[in-house]
């Protein structure tokens, strides 16, 4: 999606955008349920931010990043409390009760824990940049920070979770512990 | 955590749980939501655009009315009935909602003006605000109910709710304004009674 005051306008067809929408609607709730710690919120966030996608189609440029676009319109619902309020209930209210999932593996709870309690801005850059595979410089784009401020993001956000993480069982030392006994 | 490539692994592990779990909408549910606010954008714009009209036309009768009888006596100023400010929606956002009753509903004309008791959210039940103000919007204002409604979910239109809306402050509605104060849709906040 491009800035609507600066593309001529391309827009998507209908089966453009339901290729787009089903090739990435399940990665990107994955990248904000690691960014928000909570798989409905993401869910619901990301469906808003398609929803929004095809309320502007005539400015939905597939040829450029879109997904990028998507990405950044959820997280900006996920920190906005009242939007995530709204969007919670209007899905809630039209989907029926909550589908039965798995609860989440015990070390995917650890890792969400360690992830909620570090700033924001941390988590949204570590996810960015080790998930989402951008560079520090597409990070900063995409957040709207100098380069320098992300990669302090990044190093204080890695080293927060190492520290939180510590002595769990994932922290590989608690895995190799028992062999440096013994040997 | 050891480096990078383990937290770059236990990151995508975590991701794909997710995918895994999540039960997203079908893309075209998707596109009828869109397609749904685009219809309420254009309505919204025709509405506005149309008391903009009435307005203007109201304001000149009223200028043109100034210089008709005496004017009243000096008195103190009473305080200003309302204290209300419309919400403008914060950077990126696309409306900000104002909690209030809603009722004294009368058509006046393709229009309906309702009552606005402003509630404000917070732990526990909502309490007033203290603010009171009416509104006018068009009939075709799109209402999203589900108790007034019967229970089901609906898209419902304003002026189909005059009604049940006439009567005192029994209904909350979160009322969705946009960056130019334009009232784009109401919604019933049923949630609160939940």
């Amino acid at each position: 999606m491009r800035a609507p005051d600066k593309s001529p306008v391309q827009g998507v067809d209908q089966n453009a955008f339901d290729a787009f929408y089903t090739a990435s609607v399940g990665r990107l709730i994955g990248q904000l349920y690691a960014m928000t710690g909570d798989l409905a919120e993401a869910q619901d966030v990301v469906q808003e931010a398609f929803i929004r996608a095809w309320e502007r189609r005539t400015d939905l440029d597939l040829d450029g990043a879109p997904e990028a676009w998507v990405r950044t319109v959820a997280w900006r619902l996920a920190v906005s409390r009242w939007r995530r309020v709204r969007s919670a209930l209007a899905f809630a209210r039209r989907q029926g009760p909550p589908a039965a999932v798995p609860p989440p593996e015990p070390h995917h709870v650890l890792l969400v824990q360690a992830l909620r309690q570090i700033p924001e801005a941390h988590r949204r850059a570590v996810v960015l940049h080790h998930l989402c595979d951008l560079t520090v410089e597409q990070v900063a784009t995409e957040t709207d920070c100098p380069v320098g401020t992300v990669k302090s993001q990044l190093s204080r956000g890695r080293a927060a979770l190492a520290r939180l993480l510590a002595d769990t069982e994932l922290d590989p030392r608690a895995t190799e512990r028992p062999e440096a006994r013994h040997g | 955590m050891a480096d990078q490539t383990e937290l770059q692994d236990h990151l995508a592990d975590l991701a794909e749980s997710g995918r895994l779990r999540a039960v997203p909408l079908g893309a075209e549910r998707i596109r009828a939501h869109g397609e749904r606010r685009r219809r309420r954008r254009r309505a919204a714009r025709a509405g506005g655009g149309a008391l903009l009209v009435a307005a203007l036309a109201l304001g000149g009768l009223s200028l043109a009315g100034t210089d008709r009888g005496p004017e009243p006596p000096a008195t103190d100023p009473t305080p200003t009935p309302s204290m209300f400010v419309r919400p403008t929606p914060a950077p990126g956002q696309e409306y900000a909602s104002e909690l209030g009753y809603v009722h004294g509903a009368v058509v006046e004309g393709d229009a309906v003006r309702i009552t606005v008791e402003q509630l404000r959210a917070g732990e526990g039940a909502p309490t007033a605000t203290g603010v009171v103000h009416t509104l006018t919007l068009p009939r075709r204002t799109l209402v999203e109910a589900r108790q007034l409604a019967g229970g089901e979910p609906a898209d419902l239109e304003l002026g189909e709710l005059v009604d049940q809306l006439a009567g005192g402050p029994r209904w909350v509605f979160a009322i969705d304004y946009d960056g130019e104060g334009r009232v784009g849709s109401l919604r019933e906040a049923f949630w609160l009674a939940e």
